[in-house]
């Protein structure tokens, strides 16, 4: 059977992700070198697949230049995702 | 905010959008280019080392994402034009191409290995000196202020007293976070003797505010700084290595540091070196301690993300008058303040020094680039009849260009991967030879991910700009032409001739340039080496001791000491004469005012001021010139007497003899309020006491026992290499007092090694191998047109010669032939050098950036190296039997 298991950084990223909005790079300058610039994007663009986040373009004002960005949030199911794994995590750690 | 045609990122945007599926480039490159654009944007003013490292890691995101999706998405990468069978065929092709002619392909990629091995070395103490030096995050916005005195030269004052700093703490608007730092001596007894460790007392936010957790247990926190809390300290990782061999049980045990017992809490990081301390305690500035209000601590703040360098310093600016108003005797009358960061505080002088190596590495790749252009320039000219017959058959010029371009690309990656080799051993070779203290001591340098990244765009970079125009020639060449004369001297072969003379022409010139900027700095480097240092350095031992303060207050006390401990070292054997001084000989010593009674003048005297024993002036082997030097008497009875330098004498006594005269020494008086007046015994031959470079400043050499200032530190004249009298010299001072510690043990050999002459032989060894490698791969460069154009000219020299030319005649016309180029570019690089050697001028030291000899010695060094290119082929178009000529093809 396969289980739905979010890797570390996913994990990572949805904790960070947990009821707000934020940038890729918002998230690198968070996580206090855990994730890097470099795998950042591919990370999103995965979980983004999987279904366990949502973006949606930047709102801008007219006559801003260059690419709007993209805002991340977590999705119902991935937050879901993230809270079972942590309680499967917990349950098999050794009490006291 | 940028202008849109400024703004980084487009052309990837560009090629992604050509090569990525709509939805990969949506979902993973844009994203990384969005957030490297606003984020360039927000640093739009700010100083241009902090841009460059925006630009940087953004491009290299954004472009590591794109290459991912390349890579492992095929799904993501649309139908190339080309069609993939087209492009694997291109791809076996030139594998196929290349591997035939194992000689040129080996030839090549060395070459473009040691460019590009050379460049990745460079840029790798570049990245992590320049760009990465600190593991501390935000790092760029961490700054210090100086308070500068506008009279002085040296940088202003950055440390300020408890209540000071509390009040710029609590008046600046500017920083976000603000962290303190002051230094302290810790004593740590032992069995064996005292021993001192370098000590930093840090605000307890230190290690959070850098963001560096330690390497074992844990950092300070609040709790340790209540009243009544366990002293904590924490050691460096340094000391905690080399000292204790990592003995991690050492962790919660109680050291007894200034007779305190205080428990280690945690070990640094091995990256951690603020204050280049051995041991830190946690400190609370309060106004209300006592022990604090004298003590100065460093300021350092984190700027708020809106306010800029000039921001910052104006705000601090009008702080400080106000602050100054309270603390009159600190600050001088007129003062300017100077915001300076981190970065720039710590990296500022050896910027200069790597920016210099740069441009010289630039040089060796541009050489490096132009030798394989000639290459495959040559080569092209034996692949016409195939170029031409591909095109007749229907491969459009497009293809061809895109199938030799393929071939120089393997030939780059090959050598970025060679070079990249070549970078690894370099690297460590020249970490080693980096002197101590040039760089911070937390910057590691290492062929990580980014210098990897740049190899890989030297590669590309070296592939255009070598393949490029072979390329564009060979496949722009005419279709007919080499299908009809069967490759006989055509027309092609002619301008690829021309532009192989005028690539060799490029590469004499910047080799011109390289040779020039390396002789000079050898020239200055030999000169530095054999100033007259006006004394005998080599054999000789220094070492600076820490007197516990309680025990030694007065001279005499001190005094009483130091007959004592000169005795016992002298009775070492091995031993041949010591003394004691307070200074480091050769690198200076504490300034004083001084005054000759009955001589007039306007402007302040000074002079650096020595307390010495008599023994110091034999074992330094300084020369007499008048008088006396200080004898036994003199120091036993605390006279006042006093031997002054050659430059003294002259400056202040001008034609007198100043044996017999007084001179006041202010400093002393101040210190012990005895009689000011000193009398002359003896004038000493000048010693350099400013450094090497730098001419002699007046000096005065003071009984020690005449006065308790300043530290004491023993000069000790052995038999054999002085390092190796070290743990005897310790036995003896620690036989007379175990509390004493000894803070600094070096010869003065290599002291000087390491200080003095470390910067210049790395910069100039660094030079001379560029300039070495780009004699050579010029060398091969020459030989290989002149070989080519021999071989092109075979069947006209077999015409020339059955119509009855000489051998010798046929030798000159190709020397000829081979060498114009070669003048041509020395002619060039002569001009170029004289322009660009300006500079290196702030590095010469006895030679101009002009020097002639300089410049004559390396045209004939390139000169000759042409001429012996040259030689070879030209002997054997001499030798050449006609019949056979005129058979070639």
């Amino acid at each position: 059977m396969n289980v739905e298991r979010p890797s570390v950084k996913e994990a990572l990223i949805l904790e960070a992700l947990r009821g707000r909005e934020m940038f890729g790079l918002q998230l690198v300058g968070e996580s206090h070198g855990r994730l890097k610039r470099g795998t950042v994007y591919v990370t999103l663009g995965r979980m983004q697949e999987k279904g366990y986040v949502e973006s949606r373009i930047e709102d801008r004002p007219p006559g801003a230049i260059g690419l709007p960005r993209r805002l991340y949030r977590a999705t119902a199911f991935g937050l879901r995702v993230l809270d079972a794994w942590q309680t499967f995590r917990a349950a098999l750690e050794p009490a006291g | 905010v940028s202008r849109p045609d400024r703004l980084p990122g487009r052309t990837l945007d560009r090629v992604a959008e050509r090569l990525l599926a709509p939805c990969a480039l949506e979902l993973f490159v844009r994203p990384a280019i969005a957030d490297f654009q606003h984020e360039h944007a927000l640093v739009a003013g700010r100083h241009w080392s902090r841009r460059a490292r925006i630009v940087a890691r953004g491009y290299a995101a954004a472009w590591l994402t794109f290459v991912w999706c390349l890579v492992s998405r095929p799904s993501a990468v649309q139908r190339p034009r080309f069609g993939r069978a087209s492009m694997q065929q291109d791809w076996k092709y030139a594998l196929r191409a290349l591997a035939r002619q194992k000689v040129f392909t080996a030839l090549a990629v060395l070459t473009l290995a040691l460019g590009i091995g050379a460049a990745t070395t460079m840029f790798s103490v570049i990245q992590n000196v320049l760009f990465d030096p600190f593991p501390e995050h935000d790092v760029d916005r961490v700054v210090a202020f100086l308070i500068q005195d506008p009279r002085e030269t040296r940088p202003g004052r950055s440390a300020f007293q408890t209540p000071e700093f509390l009040d710029y703490q609590s008046q600046i608007a500017s920083f976000e976070e603000v962290v303190a730092g002051g230094s302290e001596d810790v004593l740590y007894g032992t069995d064996e003797g005292t021993e001192q460790w370098s000590g930093g007392l840090l605000s307890v936010n230190n290690f959070a505010f850098y963001g560096v957790p330690p390497a074992l247990g844990r950092a300070f926190a609040e709790d340790d700084v209540r009243a009544g809390a366990t002293p904590v300290f924490m050691m460096s990782h340094r000391l905690f290595t080399a000292r204790f061999g990592a003995d991690e049980a050492l962790l919660g045990q109680a050291f007894v540091l200034n007779g305190v017992p205080t428990t280690l809490v945690g070990v640094t990081s091995p990256r951690w070196a603020r204050l280049a301390a051995d041991v830190y305690r946690p400190v609370v500035l309060d106004r209300a301690n006592p022990e604090l209000a004298q003590r100065y601590f460093i300021l350092q703040g984190r700027l708020k993300r809106s306010v800029t360098l000039e921001q910052a310093e104006a705000e601090i600016g009008v702080v400080a008058r106000r602050v100054a108003k309270d603390y009159k005797a600190l600050y001088p009358e007129t003062f300017s303040v100077k915001v300076v960061s981190l970065v720039d505080q710590q990296i500022g002088p050896f910027r200069a020094t790597l920016y210099t190596l740069a441009a010289a590495v630039g040089l060796l790749l541009l050489i490096a680039c132009g030798n394989v252009a000639n290459m495959l320039l040559t080569r092209a000219a034996a692949r016409e009849r195939e170029m031409a017959v591909r095109a007749a058959v229907g491969a459009s010029r497009a293809r061809l260009v895109r199938q030799l371009l393929l071939e120089s690309l393997m030939l780059a990656l090959g050598g970025a991967a060679l070079g990249t080799a070549f970078a690894y051993a370099g690297v460590r070779l020249l970490v080693a030879s980096i002197p101590v203290g040039l760089i911070p001591r937390q910057t590691v340098i290492e062929v990580d991910l980014p210098v990897l990244g740049f190899s890989l765009l030297a590669a590309g970079a070296t592939a255009l700009l070598s393949g490029l125009v072979p390329a564009l020639l060979t496949a722009g060449a005419s279709l007919v032409e080499p299908l009809k004369d069967a490759g006989k001297g055509n027309s092609g072969g002619a301008r690829r001739q021309r532009l192989a003379g005028t690539l060799v022409a490029v590469e004499v010139a910047l080799s011109i340039v390289l040779l020039a900027g390396a002789g000079l700095l050898l020239r200055s480097f030999v000169n530095l080496r054999s100033v007259d240092l006006g004394m005998n350095h080599e054999g000789v031992l220094f070492a600076r001791l820490s007197l516990p303060r309680g025990r030694y207050q007065t001279a005499a006390e001190k005094a009483r000491f130091v007959e004592e401990a000169l005795r016992q070292v002298q009775a070492t054997p091995g031993v041949v004469s010591a003394g004691m001084t307070s200074s480091f000989p050769i690198l200076g010593a504490p300034p004083s005012e001084v005054d000759v009674p009955g001589r007039t003048h306007t402007e302040r005297w000074e002079a650096f001021v020595h307390l010495v024993s008599e023994g110091q002036a034999r074992t330094l082997g300084l020369r007499l010139r008048h008088g006396s030097f200080l004898t036994e008497t003199d120091v036993a009875d605390a006279r006042r007497s006093v031997v002054v330098n050659e430059t003294l004498a002259r400056r202040y006594f001008g034609e007198e003899n100043p044996v017999g005269r007084s001179i006041e020494v202010k400093r002393l008086p101040a210190v012990e309020g005895a009689d000011p007046l000193f009398d002359v015994v003896g004038v000493v031959a000048d010693s350099r006491n400013q450094g090497v470079q730098e001419p002699p400043r007046p000096e005065v050499f003071v009984p020690h026992s005449a006065a308790a200032a300043f530290g004491r530190a023993l000069v000790v004249r052995t038999t054999g290499p002085p390092e190796a009298f070290t743990d005897s010299v310790k036995r003896a001072l620690w036989s007379v007092d175990r509390s004493v510690a000894i803070t600094q043990v070096t010869s003065l050999e290599g002291a000087l090694r390491d200080y003095s002459y470390a910067e210049p032989r790395l910069v100039m060894g660094i030079l001379g191998v560029f300039a070495a490698l780009g004699l050579a791969l010029v060398s091969v460069g020459v030989f290989s047109v002149v070989a080519y154009g021999v071989a092109r000219r075979t069947h006209e020299i077999g015409i020339r010669m059955a119509l009855g030319a000489e051998r010798g005649g046929i030798l000159r016309l190709v020397l000829r032939t081979g060498l114009r180029p070669v003048a041509l570019g020395v002619g060039i690089g002569v001009l170029v050098s004289v322009g660009l050697s300006r500079v290196l001028e702030s590095r010469l030291f006895g030679v101009t950036a002009h020097d002639p000899a300089t410049l004559v010695a390396v045209v004939l060094v390139v000169l000759h190296a042409g001429l012996a290119a040259c030689y070879i082929p030209a002997r054997r178009a001499a030798s050449v039997e006609p019949l056979v000529a005129l058979r070639h093809e």
